[in-house]
């Protein structure tokens, strides 16, 4: 306890060079805070999804290419298969600018069967069934927006030649940031119908609910085997693996980002060694002088490294929740919600104290070689330098 | 003036902190010149793209290739407008192009993701900046094959050089890797117009079409024709505009970018504050001394800032230097605007290796600044007396 | 060299100098009305126990610090009213420093260390050259010139460090203890050095020092105690009255 005090004092002794590094340690142990946790948050919903035994069904050829609408009824007709409607992404602008939200084509009748976890008011659900041009949005968006019940929504198509006129029925509660718009995929093909130039917009993709949840893998694999022949061969995925499939897309920046971190790490551990270097060589007659007086080598290793360990550490613990205080400020901004399908506060997992530790292993690293040499040091040298 | 030599030697005499600070500032602007270099890989992919006299014309809304479609018989009008240049065998420089995604499996494991598969005419290739064939041959029409480029097939499965893929169930054999300056040509796979539509399903489809119109009067003659014309529904975007509007694409890239840099940059001012802290209390004697030579406060300030900047440059040019051996490397990310893979070579050039050292600079003067005030700020008499 | 345009009058003139300092709320007075005149060409011992003010009473004769009250003037120079920056021109062309730690530039070799001072002068690098030469010459020393000065003993870094007080051709040599650090050799050196400076250069000297010793090759030593003038006995004046 002694040891620790001794400790303390020594940090806060050069308050300045203490204060430098911890900021130091700090802003990188944000900035890796901020990136891990964009990543950390890819895999929280990857798990959230999982909770709700859903699959995604995609045209084999990816998401240009739309399943036709008849893919959804023999989905549906599998016995395995709870539930099934078609998602298809509308991707228009609203107010001639593109538009800051998702749009997309469901069945009302079975949308808020399949997803389960959003709430919404059986009147407003009704209306969302009985009316061709209703739409239903996430209470996030409705406030963002500043949509009330009864607002008309137009949308001018980019990917269909249509332009939609929608109107707010109904307003869900979700779990997560959700900032959708969805409305009936009946309305996108009757208006396409309509259009001389628009094309068959099909189910773009089909969303499943499975009967079983410890099934779900099977199940996938018996749709795609359902449609191996067909014109449209599928690529069925678990709603997780979906989610999965789009952070994989950002390809070698998802790797660029662990580079990164472990170029930060090296550069940081340098950074806290060399001001670590520093205290010890103005401290090279006091390390004698505790020498002098009956400190153990090991005491004396201890002592330093437990200095550079605290330091980094304090840093670190700064850097997360500064990193984490950024990324709530983001999310909180209306434009980037969208990027935060998760609140921050359920981003909070082990990666953090795997950061922690990191940030305590740059200190533990960045103190070895002060420490050392400080435990090695000849008492006599040592007070000679005094003199 | 403090001649700059007393800087010099000095960071020479504390060379293991000296070459301990630079090295971490150095990984902190590799870290930053990687991303630039990764940001203007990406653009001069667009940007070689874009050529002044080529037109694409795609469907009035369409806001990607992908969603595009032009009726044949519209098509075959377009080629034949006054304006279009003639290739040297006779025939017009217009291009009819259908393009789809490939799904396509990386080959590090790192997931699928999608591929732009084209479908051309042969003339198309003079459309885009110097294409060459660099190994096997040129496609032959009619018998599904197909060309991509180095990067493409060392990254994917199944788009190796003599290896096949599937499109519908139809099988396309690889023949021939080709280069085309850096462009975003480089990313896709090319094969024959009618061989791609066969096989889709889609015989005669065309998603756009590609002119190359020299003189600019007819290039503006040919843009307000389509316009104006009801019946075509059509739109021509100037190739350079087109390309343009995919540099959305690196805006992700670009926050992430910058995020780092900053970050990392201030981690690193406050590295070069606490180095040049040190050096500053190290040396009280000497600065009371010059001091008392009758060296003005300026001259001071100067000297440990330059003393700062000689650092940090230093660190700099071997944070620039590290990235050398990596240019031209190539990676892959997604573009977000078509939603498939965009691969590209890292560049480092003058401008991105300029920004790596502006960075350095900062860190220099920023990091600099108050210990050089706080060494000024020394009572001479004081500092005199200092051990 | 060039004599100073000030001969007439005393080189350094004192009057009335008072100087505290602040500590947290307690005023410590370093000076109590201090009265000092100096002529030129003359050569000082200032002398008297630790915490009696003889190192603040240089340092405020060098310009490095300013008095709380009372008026000095320095070879023309009123140094009570002057700003940072006037101080530190005036420094750079009327006084040559020397001290008990030599503070030398480590990482300069002694030619650099002697020019140092130079480079704030408008002269070219040859006149520097010339300057430096014959300073370290005088100091006997320029065989040494290219050596850092770890790599010289004790006497020889003294004597570069003399070297560049005398390299700008000042007035007024100030010296805190020069002699303090050395072995008694080395001091005799020393000492023999600065009386001919005082005598064949006619710089004037002031040297702090609390070697009778070194007193003795003063024409002039004053004794403090407390921040008081306790005695000034001027040697060579005794001589001439005896």
């Amino acid at each position: 306890m002694k040891l620790l005090l001794y400790i303390w004092r020594n940090v806060t002794r050069n308050k300045l060079r203490s204060g430098l590094t911890i900021m130091s340690v700090g802003f990188s142990l944000a900035l890796m805070t901020i990136l891990y946790g964009y990543l950390a948050m890819q895999d929280v919903v990857g798990q959230e999804a999982d909770k709700y035994d859903r699959v995604v069904v995609l045209n084999k050829l990816g998401f240009a290419s739309p399943l036709p609408i008849a893919h959804v009824g023999r989905v549906r007709a599998l016995d395995s298969v709870a539930s099934a409607m078609p998602f298809a992404w509308f991707g228009g602008n609203y107010e001639n600018k593109q538009a800051m939200f998702a749009q997309f084509a469901v069945d009302p009748e079975v949308a808020f069967d399949i997803y389960g976890e959003l709430e919404i008011a059986a009147d407003q659900l009704e209306a969302f069934q009985s009316n061709r041009q209703g739409a239903v949005c996430s209470r996030a968006l409705a406030d963002q927006m500043g949509w009330g019940l009864g607002d008309r929504i137009p949308l001018q198509g980019v990917i269909y030649p249509i332009d939609l006129d929608l109107k707010l029925v109904g307003v869900f509660d979700a779990p997560g940031n959700s900032g959708s718009i969805w409305f009936d995929w009946k309305y996108l093909d009757e208006e396409s119908k309509k259009s001389p130039f628009a094309f068959d917009p099909g189910a773009g993709s089909i969303y499943v609910k499975c009967k079983d949840g410890d099934n779900v893998e099977a199940v996938c694999e018996e749709i795609d085997t359902m449609f191996g022949n067909s014109e449209n061969s599928t690529r069925t995925r678990t709603e997780a693996a979906f989610a999965r499939m789009f952070s994989e897309m950002l390809g070698d920046v998802q790797m660029y980002i662990r580079y990164i971190s472990l170029a930060v790490v090296f550069s940081l551990a340098l950074v806290a060694g060399t001001a670590m270097a520093m205290s010890m060589r103005e401290r090279t007659t006091e390390v004698a002088v505790l020498k002098a007086i009956g400190f153990s080598k090991q005491r004396v290793l201890a002592l330093v490294l437990g200095e550079s360990t605290l330091i980094a550490m304090l840093g670190g613990l700064l850097g997360i929740a500064g990193g984490v205080g950024a990324l709530a400020l983001v999310a909180s901004v209306p434009a980037a919600a969208m990027m935060f399908p998760v609140p921050v506060s359920g981003l909070v997992g082990a990666w953090m104290f795997g950061l922690v530790a990191v940030a305590a292993g740059i200190g533990f690293v960045s103190g070895l070689v002060p420490a050392v040499l400080a435990s090695q040091l000849s008492v006599v040298d040592g007070l000679r330098r005094v003199v | 003036m403090i001649p700059l030599k007393y800087n010099i030697r000095s960071l020479r005499v504390r060379w293991a902190t000296t070459l301990l600070t630079s090295l971490a500032i150095g990984v902190v602007v590799f870290a930053s010149v990687l991303t630039f270099g990764m940001i203007d890989g990406i653009e001069h992919a667009l940007r070689m793209s874009g050529d002044q006299e080529d037109l694409i014309v795609m469907r009035q809304g369409a806001d990607s290739e992908m969603t595009s479609n032009v009726q044949p018989t519209v098509a075959r009008e377009l080629v034949n407008l006054q304006g279009v240049a003639t290739s040297e065998d006779g025939s017009p420089m217009a291009s009819r192009e259908f393009i789809t995604i490939l799904l396509n499996p990386r080959r590090n494991g790192a997931g699928t993701t999608n591929v732009i598969l084209r479908g051309l005419d042969p003339v198309g290739r003079q459309l885009r900046p110097h294409f060459k064939i660099v190994e096997g041959r040129d496609i032959e029409a009619g018998v599904n094959e197909a060309i991509t480029t180095r990067a493409i097939a060392e990254r994917f499965e199944n788009l190796g050089l003599g290896e096949s893929f599937l499109v519908n169930n139809v099988s396309f054999t690889v023949v021939g890797l080709f280069e085309a300056d850096g462009s975003s040509a480089e990313s896709e796979v090319w094969t024959d117009l009618r061989d791609l539509t066969t096989a889709q399903r889609y015989e005669g489809a065309i998603s756009v079409v590609n002119l190359r119109v020299p003189d600019e009067e007819d290039r503006r003659e040919i843009v307000d024709r389509v316009r104006g014309d009801e019946q075509f529904k059509l739109k021509v975007v100037p190739e350079v505009e087109f390309f343009e509007g995919q540099k959305s694409s690196t805006i992700a890239i670009k926050v992430v970018a910058y995020l780092i840099a900053g970050f990392l940059t201030i981690g690193a001012m406050f590295a070069s504050a606490n180095t040049m802290y040190a050096a500053v209390s190290s040396r009280g004697r000497e600065i009371g001394t010059l001091r008392a030579v009758g060296f003005p406060r300026r001259a001071i300030l100067m000297s440990f800032l330059l003393e700062s900047l000689v650092l940090c440059l230093l660190g700099g040019v071997l944070g620039c230097l590290g990235t050398l051996p990596l240019n031209g490397l190539s990676g892959g990310t997604q573009n977000l605007v078509t939603f498939s893979e965009i691969t590209f070579s890292f560049r480092f050039g003058p401008a991105v290796l300029l920004q790596g050292m502006t960075l350095a600079l900062a860190m220099g003067l920023i990091g600099g600044i108050l210990p050089a005030i706080r060494a000024i700020r020394l009572e001479i008499t004081n500092a005199l007396r200092e051990r | 060299m060039t004599a100073p345009n000030h001969a007439n009058g005393p080189v350094v003139l004192v009057q009335d100098v008072c100087k505290e300092y602040r500590r947290n709320d307690m005023v410590l007075t370093v000076l109590h009305h201090m009265n000092l005149e100096l002529a030129a060409g003359d050569f000082m011992a200032l002398m008297g126990p630790s915490g009696s003010g003889k190192s603040t009473l240089l340092n405020l004769i060098a310009g490095l610090d300013v008095p709380t009250s009372g008026h000095i003037q320095v070879c023309g120079e009123d140094l009570s009213t002057a700003s940072q920056s006037t101080l530190a021109r005036w420094r750079a062309r009327h006084v040559g420093f020397i001290f008990q730690m030599y503070n030398l530039i480590p990482v300069l070799t002694a030619y650099e260390n002697v020019e140092l001072p130079l480079t704030l002068t408008p002269l070219n690098r040859r006149q520097r050259k010339a300057q430096v030469q014959t300073a370290l010459d005088i100091v006997g020393l320029a065989d040494r010139m290219d050596h850092f000065p770890r790599q010289l003993s004790g006497g020889q870094e003294q004597r570069v460090s003399i070297a560049r007080a005398i390299a700008t051709d000042p007035t007024l040599i100030v010296a805190d203890e020069p002699t303090g650090d050395l072995d008694t050799a080395s001091s005799t050196e020393i000492l023999d050095l600065m009386k001919r400076l005082n005598e064949d250069f006619g710089k004037t000297i002031v040297m702090v020092t609390h070697d009778p010793r070194a007193a003795a090759y003063a024409k002039r030593t004053l004794h403090l105690e407390d921040g008081r003038l306790v005695g000034d006995t001027d040697v060579a004046n005794a001589e001439t009255i005896a």
